[in-house]
């Protein structure tokens, strides 16, 4: 990010640093990287020790456990095989699930992302870019359970939503927007709008760091706002794209609590409504009365991590671009 | 409703239970080392509730009395959870409770209860009846340990009945209250036909529109038969002709405009609430008896809850039943204060401290001679009436078949109830799903 721009004085500072390293006795360094090497395992040990302890035994439990059937503790495991995730393939209520998560990451992505693209776009050009941003952030923000508790009220047929289009003429437009065959494209636009915003940030954060002139410059050259978007904010803030992109394939998936909160009670939600989350927690600990089926749950979780770790490599495939420097 | 509010709070249950301290019984000063004894106590009440209040104040005389201190824990609706937990590591409270379908579903299916016998066959404290005389066995039925004991006394009775306010003379409940299924569709025809939707219905829950399939299969094919089907692999159960018949009465209210605007649209608890407020042409609800508590705040003033029970069909065989399931209390397997958890319960379920639940927290108890808060007169005749010819609700199917529930049972009646399906192929789905889930499962 120094080498070929006008900040000269941290170039040259850095350059400085790096040269008195450089140039250091070599003795010294050798004393230097004994004392460092001697120092490694104390100071890896602890977080090393956390990280196995509460990250990597778990998982590798829930990877256990999903060859098991187990009603969880104080129950005796019993081997079962692949039988769970035979299970899984049979299971239309898992299927269905399966199928919303897809259409959440598929369909909310495309829309959130060709939103914060527009969005940034048009942030960039505004008076108060700072609080308007502020205020597209604030969905991210605020309690999912509050989110939906309020939406659940201001889409009540007779909710502020439909006063309002009806107010303005629009009794037409104005819908059972929680019916069982509307809720679930209800549920998509509530993830966009909660979502989007934090989009926004990352999207306008890469684009911030994009120095004034490449956009003078395309400026003289006679480029529309489109064109400066395509040839100068696209490129030079693609590694932040890609990022978002591999953060929302990881979130998407784990779509929970929104939905939750947004069906309304602690049954479990409609099928037409489960995300593998939530099909996860009706099957092991949701419900009026729990399933407890950890074997089960513990099968979708490996599956959902494959799926994740899959996607991610896709998306960081195909994102894939020579990285500019500027 | 209780167990919604219940479950609402499970979430916050959940943080709530790390953080509950245990509170220390006011015993007097060195009463822990008296011979008395001690026992630990997890609750499902959270501080505040009058449930708590009650059995604080229960608590507070019995250490005074028997210098048996009690370590209590008010942990909230997940209680059971962690008892769960304790069972394996040989560690868990003397004494638990909740309602009986999660002791059922959490603890019985493991084996982590006792066996009450001794606790039925001993006497009250301070009476001279035994607590076996006083609980209806029908009560029992289901919650029996694998010696054939029963493993739960409970001291709170709910059940689902159906309601209106007999303070609205127009609409003649009060006085004549339909005891047959014709003369209730008589009547739904007499009030739409003054513009109204007698029926209140949160459709958003499912296990709300199932209240009315469930107790039409009980009526038409009697108690256990919606439990049996939920297990039947083969699915056959369901060619019974109860099945189909209490599916066409069921369709009848669905086709026939007696429900609610909306009421699929809506979420819990904008249609009861309502009902209650007199906001929508509606005049009754079927619905657990924590209504009056629930709808309460929100009622119309003057609204006065009474009910009358789901009416009776032709030839039905389960005519004269109840919904009746259970608050109470049970002692996990293993718990090392077993003989002072016991001694608890019999000092509970004294007619005095017992009243508690009727006076304090307005809720009925198992005891026919503690008198039910006014709101519970009509469902306590309802309760005594049926003899032990009770069901938990739903049949019960959630705690022996959880998967069937919430995979089949209540899709299919999501769809019936959205018009997707009629009589016919509502029962198909059933039978259908049942048996490719268990081909599955």
């Amino acid at each position: 990010m120094t080498d070929n721009i006008a900040s000269g004085g941290a170039a040259t500072a850095a350059q400085t640093a790096r040269s008195s390293r450089r140039s250091a006795p070599s003795k010294q360094v050798g004393a230097l990287s004994r004392q460092r090497s001697k120092l490694y395992w104390p100071f890896i040990a602890p977080a090393l020790v956390v990280y196995l302890a509460l990250f990597f035994g778990p998982a590798l439990a829930g990877f256990w456990i999903s060859f098991q059937s187990w009603r969880g503790s104080g129950d005796q495991m019993q081997f079962v095989g692949t039988r769970n995730y035979v299970r899984l393939w049979n299971d239309t209520a898992f299927m269905t699930a399966f199928g919303n998560s897809m259409k959440i990451l598929v369909i909310c992505g495309v829309v959130i992302f060709v939103l914060a693209f527009l969005i940034s776009a048009v942030l960039r050009e505004m008076r108060f870019r700072k609080g308007l941003q502020a205020l597209l952030f604030l969905p991210y923000i605020i309690s999912p359970i509050a989110i939906g508790v309020g939406l659940g009220l201001l889409l009540d047929p007779n909710g502020l939503f439909n006063t309002g289009l009806r107010g303005i003429g629009l009794s037409s437009l104005a819908k059972p927007w929680l019916s069982p065959d509307r809720l679930f494209a209800t549920i998509l636009i509530g993830i966009v709008w909660v979502t989007t915003g934090f989009y926004v940030m990352l999207l306008m954060a890469g684009a911030d760091r994009i120095p004034g002139y490449f956009y003078e410059d395309s400026q003289l050259a006679g480029a529309n706002k489109f064109q400066q978007w395509w040839y100068v904010t696209l490129p030079l803030s693609w590694d932040v794209i890609a990022i978002s992109a591999v953060l929302w394939v990881i979130n998407s998936l784990k779509i929970f609590e929104f939905v939750y909160a947004f069906t309304g009670t602690t049954d479990a939600p409609p099928e037409q409504a489960r995300t593998v989350p939530i099909y996860q927690f009706v099957m092991t600990m949701g419900g009026r009365n729990p399933a407890y089926q950890m074997g089960y749950g513990s099968a979708m979780g490996v599956v959902m991590v494959a799926l994740v770790v899959v996607l991610v490599v896709l998306v960081r495939r195909v994102m894939r671009r020579e990285a500019v420097t500027y | 409703m209780r167990i919604f509010r219940q479950r609402r709070l499970f979430l916050a249950g959940a943080v709530t239970m790390l953080v509950t301290a245990p509170l220390a019984a006011c015993g007097g000063k060195g009463a822990a080392t008296d011979a008395g004894g001690e026992l630990t106590y997890w609750s499902m009440w959270k501080q505040g509730e009058d449930q708590q209040k009650v059995l604080q104040a229960a608590i507070n005389e019995f250490t005074k009395t028997t210098k048996i201190k009690v370590k209590v824990q008010w942990s909230g609706r997940d209680v059971l959870k962690t008892v769960a937990a304790r069972l394996n590591t040989g560690n868990p409270p003397d004494l638990t409770d909740q309602d009986g379908g999660a002791i059922a579903g959490n603890l019985a299916k493991v084996d982590g209860v006792m066996g009450l016998g001794d606790v039925y066959s001993a006497t009250i404290d301070g009476e001279s009846k035994k607590v076996g005389d006083v609980i209806p066995a029908g009560l029992l039925n289901t919650y029996k340990a694998s010696n054939g004991e029963p493993y739960i006394v409970p001291y709170e009775v709910v059940g689902s009945t159906i309601w209106y306010n007999a303070a609205d003379l127009d609409n003649g409940l009060a006085t004549d209250p339909p005891a047959t299924w014709d003369e209730f569709i008589a009547w739904l025809d007499t009030r739409k036909a003054k513009g109204r939707t007698p029926l209140a219905l949160d459709g958003d829950i499912k296990f709300y529109d199932a209240y009315w399939t469930t107790w039409s299969i009980i009526r038409h094919g009697g108690v256990g038969l919606l439990n049996k089907a939920a297990q039947d692999k083969t699915g056959a159960t369901f060619d019974d002709p109860a099945f189909l018949a209490a599916a066409k009465d069921i369709e009848k209210l669905i086709k026939g405009g007696y429900i609610v605007k909306d009421f699929n649209g809506t979420k819990w608890p904008a249609q009861q609430n309502n009902w209650a407020a007199g906001k929508t042409p509606t005049d009754i609800l079927l619905m657990g008896t924590w209504a009056p508590s629930e709808t309460g705040p929100q009622a119309a003033p003057g609204f006065e809850y009474r009910s009358f029970p789901f009416p009776s069909v032709t030839g039905g065989k389960g005519n004269g039943a109840a919904d009746a399931g259970v608050i109470g209390f049970a002692i996990p397997a293993n718990a090392k204060h077993a003989a002072e958890a016991k001694k608890f319960i019999q000092f509970f379920m004294n007619k005095d401290r017992l009243g508690g639940i009727s006076s304090e927290a307005k809720n009925l108890t198992p005891r026919a001679d503690v008198a039910a808060p006014a709101a519970l007169a009509d469902y306590q005749k309802e309760f005594v009436a049926a003899g032990s010819n009770f069901f938990l609700p739903g049949d019960n199917a959630s705690a022996v078949a959880p998967q069937w529930v919430s995979n089949v049972w209540e899709q299919a009646n999501a769809d019936f109830f959205n018009g997707k399906l009629d009589a016919g192929g509502f029962v198909k789905r059933l039978k259908d799903e049942t048996i490719k889930l268990y081909k599955n499962g």
